[in-house]
């Protein structure tokens, strides 16, 4: 029912305060697709933000869980260490981030000059160059602990008679990992690969609280695109628009990602 | 007998006892009837009576009401509101009880927006920013004042409205009246005395003039540690644009002509936007992304800001009893531009009642009483910033808020965010975008100008401006600017 209204509103002009006033002409979605920033950045943004969001996290997760599966002394601390930030919640993190990286007295630069920064130290969210990389750093450290825990749990169910006989054999740790450990763990990787995907894609408190989609609108995602639109704008018929256009497109993404993940493992 | 005989039996007995319970009913309302028509009148508080013999006295009991408002979170609005509702309840009217909501700033329009756009009637209050009005008084939304808040009956009416200076005009829409402006947020300048002192610079007068100090005292204090002489809350949206409307006045800027088109790209404008670079020099790292508090951490406990000469208020470094910096923080005018003016941007957070409240007239008597001037202390005591300016530059608040003394006379030569139309929020976030791709040397400020007046324009014919027409009420108000600060002395109805 919702996602029906949702479609029916995005066909009507419908103002937030004034309510639905017939049809749209021109529809909504040509309203969006022509507007100057819609492309770039909004579209960039969020995809350069999620690529990398994803990339990363899944690189460092994939990398923790290795160091961390095998038995050693203080391993359990750092696990729980690992996937404290995934409780937080999300304004607390973007609240915090924006005092790490504030750049008169944030600790963040501190630690920088005290390690001998040279030159001008990094602006973070006010500057264009690494406004995008602030809200990618905070997202790494929030959302990297859930890669390591989902795939710590899968290095858990493989068989450790398949891994000894391996080793046996003569077999590297490399070859153990990419030949027994990853394809063994390929349906855990997807649904971690999937689920990250989705939730990067609609990136909005980080955004919300660190900068604003500013400087000017240099890292605005479509989710902040979204709800400018719908609360700063009151037009709930582009907004509606909008987030129909990104459901159609994070399904099509997700159903290619699964095609070749199927592929991968086959 | 028959089932159907059994059945006629049970009806009879029925009515028999129905009958014996309205005839006891109608005998036993009938004697309350008879009692409260004999009985002796109920005294009021604060009335004598004139019975002479002893008679227990018997107070009418009013039904309890349960105001709800919704406000931005934070002393100077909910607390303050939190602390005046109990005083009402506590002094005034007993059975009402005021609950508020406090919102945080990054959620508050979207909430009462909802609110009202829904009609909803959750709440009897909203603290709500005249620069909104155009959204929500054309449609309905808004109870309408103007009858309340001029009715002659000191009862009803409001004391001395004209006291309430230039934010008065700014809750009348299309000829009424939709809000009372208790808080005032007009922009208003400061500096840390402490650092002045030490510098040896005069506390400047003109934007050059601040441009000029800033210059010379932003130095390496300590090695490793900078001092700058400007900040100001420059991030994307209202913090920004707050900026510009108290900048570009004084620079002559006139957003939109009377036929609605909008003149960014005018040489003043264009002037005015590189100043605003140049400022970026002698401010600390990080300007676009400052919002109002991140400027009080840097000009009061982190203390390595001089200047912040158009800011709106924060309790939070100004308030004695919360701050321990408050008596460094100095108070100042807001710097003339080069047309010689100061137009310090106007803002405030005054009370309306939506139309869907469902107490509208214990909405009233509560924003009758907080706006009365027999709250000129407690106001301010509850951490409040009023609206009026004879509370504001009485000795006794300017005691406890010695920025108020400067404040005031910044209110007294605020200009209004402009324009007021439904799209302010849009243009405003298009205004801050295209300032921001010059501040951080993306474009030119002749072509982000420039591309601003085009978005701005497309806008607006898009909303029908250009075939419909609309109003500009703000020229006739700056015009013809409202007297205000009455002396009379006055004498409370409460």
């Amino acid at each position: 029912v919702p996602l029906s209204i949702s479609i029916w509103s995005s066909l009507l002009n419908y103002s937030l305060i004034t309510g639905p006033d017939g049809l749209a002409n021109p529809t909504n979605y040509q309203v969006f697709l022509t507007t100057v920033y819609f492309w770039n950045p909004t579209m960039l943004v969020t995809a350069v933000f999620t690529v990398s969001a994803v990339t990363i996290e899944f690189a460092l997760g994939f990398l923790l869980a290795v160091l961390t599966s095998r038995e050693m002394r203080g391993v359990n601390f750092f696990k729980s260490v690992f996937i404290v930030p995934i409780f937080m919640m999300p304004l607390a993190v973007g609240i915090l981030w924006r005092y790490l990286y504030q750049p008169s007295y944030g600790i963040i630069n501190a630690l920088l000059s005290i390690l001998g920064w040279t030159g001008e130290l990094p602006r973070w969210n006010a500057a264009s160059s690494t406004a995008l990389l602030s809200i990618l750093i905070a997202d790494v450290w929030q959302w990297t602990g859930f890669m390591f825990i989902i795939l710590l749990a899968g290095f858990n169910t493989v068989p450790k008679e398949s891994m000894e006989s391996a080793r046996i054999d003569g077999a590297s740790e490399w070859r153990i990992l990419r030949r027994i450990v990853i394809p063994y763990i390929m349906p855990i990787i997807s649904i971690a690969l999937f689920l990250r995907l989705i939730d990067a894609y609609r990136e909005f408190d980080k955004v919300f609280i660190l900068t604003g989609g500013g400087p000017g609108n240099i890292t605005e995602t479509l989710s902040y695109h979204v709800y400018l639109q719908m609360f700063r704008f009151f037009d709930v018929g582009v907004a509606s628009a909008i987030s129909i256009f990104a459901l159609v497109l994070i399904y099509q993404v997700a159903l290619r990602l699964i095609a070749i993940l199927k592929m991968e493992r086959k | 007998l028959s089932e159907q005989g059994k059945a006629k039996i049970t009806r009879r007995k029925y009515l028999k006892y129905a009958g014996g319970a309205v005839a006891a009913a109608v005998v036993a309302a009938a004697g309350y009837g008879v009692y409260e028509a004999t009985k002796p009148p109920p005294t009021i508080p604060g009335v004598t009576t004139t019975a002479t013999t002893a008679v227990p006295a018997t107070v009418t009991v009013a039904p309890p009401v349960v105001l709800r408002a919704i406000s931005v979170e934070g002393p100077r609005f909910s607390k303050c509101l939190n602390i005046m509702g109990g005083k009402y309840t506590q002094e005034v009217r007993p059975n009402v009880t005021l609950e508020v909501e406090g919102v945080p700033w990054s959620a508050y329009y979207d909430k009462f927006t909802l609110e009202l756009a829904s009609q909803a009637g959750h709440y009897d209050i909203i603290q709500m920013d005249y620069v909104r009005l155009p959204c929500h008084a054309p449609y309905g939304q808004l109870y309408d004042l103007t009858n309340l808040i001029y009715d002659p009956d000191p009862n009803i009416g409001i004391a001395y409205p004209e006291d309430f200076g230039p934010q008065w005009k700014s809750y009348e829409y299309e000829g009424k009246l939709y809000g009372v402006p208790v808080d005032t947020s007009c922009g208003s300048g400061f500096y840390r005395k402490d650092l002045v002192e030490k510098e040896g610079v005069p506390v400047p007068n003109t934007w050059d003039e601040l441009y000029k100090y800033a210059k010379e005292v932003t130095k390496e204090v300590k090695p490793g540690v900078m001092q700058y002489g400007f900040a100001g809350g420059w991030l994307r949206g209202t913090f920004l644009d707050m900026f510009w409307t108290g900048i570009s006045r004084s620079y002559g800027v006139e957003s939109l002509d009377e036929n609605m088109k909008p003149h960014y790209s005018s040489p003043e404008s264009v002037k005015c936007l590189k100043f605003m670079g140049k400022l970026q020099e002698v401010a600390p790292p990080g300007l676009l992304d400052m919002a109002e508090s991140d400027v009080y951490d840097l000009l009061g406990n982190v203390g390595n800001v001089v200047f912040d000469p158009l800011e709106c208020s924060n309790p939070g470094v100004t308030d004695p009893n919360t701050s321990k910096m408050w008596n460094q923080i100095g108070g100042m005018l807001v710097p003339g531009g080069p047309k010689g003016l100061r137009t310090p941007a106007l803002g405030g957070l005054g009370l309306v009642i939506p139309n869907s409240a469902p107490n509208k007239e214990e909405a009233w008597k509560f924003i009758r009483w907080i706006a009365d001037p027999s709250n000129k202390y407690a106001y301010v005591d509850a951490t409040g910033q009023p609206g009026r300016i004879s509370w504001l530059s009485d000795p006794k608040n300017i005691e406890k808020r010695p920025y108020f003394e400067y404040f005031s006379k910044n209110l007294a030569m605020a200009v209004p965010w402009t324009p007021p139309i439904k799209e302010f929020s849009q243009i405003q976030e298009m205004r801050s975008i295209e300032q921001a791709n010059y501040l951080t040397g993306a474009k030119t400020a002749e072509t982000a100008m420039r591309d601003l007046d085009e978005a701005i324009t497309a806008l607006l014919e898009k909303a029908g401006y250009y075939t419909q027409g609309t109003k500009r009420w703000w020229s006739e108000w700056n015009a013809n600017p409202p007297e205000f600060a009455h002396t009379e002395p006055y004498t409370s109805v409460y």
